[in-house]
């Protein structure tokens, strides 16, 4: 749908919200997309939405130039009317890090694991550091523990 | 049926809230204090689980503010920052008198607290006769069904069970609910249950619901059962919390309803959708 393979890029940390004073992860991912200007959608699940960190993805993603918005799956009732959709429609799909168990408990309420499956195969880039780069199969010893690097598809 | 539960007989609790307490500022601390009050201790240990506004700082900060001036010894339990601050789940909760369930996401909250396996701890509280409470969320969570605004607009969802009805919250400060709990016990996708406005809180002992109280004048809680093609609103009797304690023994839905179906039969009301009094 998107004309790009399958893409996942997992940091094992940096982008904006650990190293806002360097850019070269997030422009790599924002490349890999082959769009002037790319639709890029933070999924800030994992910290619980914390507010500081959704204004300082839209700060960051903004400046670059991107068409950037946000899912916020614990308030629902003030965001986009079919998350699904919209998840499907971005290039981009940039995951915050924090706890992983809140976040595929969550993300499995919403059924939005399998949504993101479908983004994927269809060819939009997922990306996150921390425990938004734990995409694949997760060992249970990794849960709970200290961030750990996931392999990149 | 066994014997009927007493605050004695029965030492489980569960205080559910409309809206109110320390969540709604400038908010009145007697829903609070009436909390500390139930766990029957003089200084408490009071643990809030802000699970469902994903652990956010600023109720966090607000439910410290309204504690710290209380007799009690307030804590929280923050599940989406155990990486930086490891600890026993299970330990912490069963060493609290009070565990406080914080509003926000009904959805978020239940699949969260799956993950982490603190449902089972909760229930295991719960048998201990550590209080469970809550507001908004925090309340609907204890009961069979409640009503969510989780997904956008409202819907009747699953809670943990732990109270056999139905709970839908803000009676009257989000009126958008109240119709979707009416058709959800009349068509039977949620049992009948509880109505609550902000302000008022109901406290169970066991199953049994022993009182209804409230912090504001006008605020009431309604009993909500199918009738036939419509669901039937019954207006609680609701104690002020100026007002001197009830002698303890429990309120009866059963007793409670019939009289207000005779009352109704005979006025030659029955089976009316009843509106309640606006607040």
């Amino acid at each position: 749908m998107h004309g790009r393979p399958s893409q996942i890029v997992a940091f094992g940390g940096g982008g904006f919200s650990m190293e806002p004073g360097n850019p070269m992860l997030d422009d790599y991912v924002v490349g890999l997309s082959r769009r002037e200007r790319p639709r890029v959608c933070f999924l800030p699940t994992a910290s619980g939405d914390a507010d500081h960190y959704i204004v300082r993805f839209y700060r960051s993603f903004c400046a670059r130039g991107c068409e950037s918005s946000h899912v916020s799956l614990f308030r629902r009732d003030e965001g986009a009317s079919d998350i699904h959709e919209h998840v499907m429609t971005r290039d981009i799909v940039y995951v915050g890090g924090g706890s992983v168990i809140s976040l595929l408990g969550t993300w499995r309420a919403h059924g939005l694991d399998v949504t993101l499956r479908r983004a994927w195969e269809a060819g939009v880039i997922l990306c996150g550091l921390s425990a938004g780069s734990l995409w694949r199969r997760l060992p249970t010893e990794y849960l709970g523990q200290r961030p750990a690097v996931a392999a990149v598809a | 049926m066994g014997p009927r539960a007493t605050l004695e007989s029965d030492r489980r609790r569960i205080v559910a809230m409309g809206g109110g307490g320390f969540g709604d500022p400038p908010g009145d601390p007697a829903l609070d204090r009436y909390l500390l009050d139930v766990s029957g201790v003089a200084q408490p240990r009071v643990c809030l689980l802000p699970t469902a506004s994903g652990d956010p700082e600023e109720q966090i900060a607000r439910f410290y503010r309204a504690y710290s001036d209380l007799p009690c010894e307030p804590s929280h339990l923050s599940l989406f920052r155990l990486g930086t601050r490891p600890v026993d789940l299970r330990t912490v909760l069963l060493g609290q008198d009070v565990v406080y369930a914080g509003g926000g996401s009904l959805l978020n909250l239940l699949a969260i607290w799956r993950a982490h396996g603190v449902d089972a701890i909760l229930r295991e509280a719960w048998e201990r006769g550590i209080v469970l409470c809550g507001a908004s969320a925090g309340s609907m969570c204890w009961f069979k069904t409640g009503v969510t605004k989780s997904h956008g607009p409202p819907r009747a969802v699953p809670g943990l069970g732990l109270l056999p009805g139905s709970n839908s919250v803000h009676y009257h400060e989000e009126p958008e609910r109240r119709p979707c709990f009416m058709e959800a016990v009349r068509g039977e996708t949620a049992p009948p249950g509880f109505g609550v406005d902000d302000g008022v809180a109901l406290l169970f002992a066991g199953m049994e619901l022993m009182e209804a109280v409230s912090e504001r004048p006008a605020a009431g809680a309604w009993w909500v059962e199918g009738d036939g093609d419509s669901a039937i609103e019954t207006p609680l009797p609701v104690r002020r919390l100026d007002s001197p304690a009830t002698a303890g023994a429990p309120l009866s839905i059963a007793e409670y309803r019939a009289s207000r179906r005779r009352e109704r039969r005979s006025r030659g009301g029955a089976g009316a959708t009843r509106r309640p009094a606006a607040p």
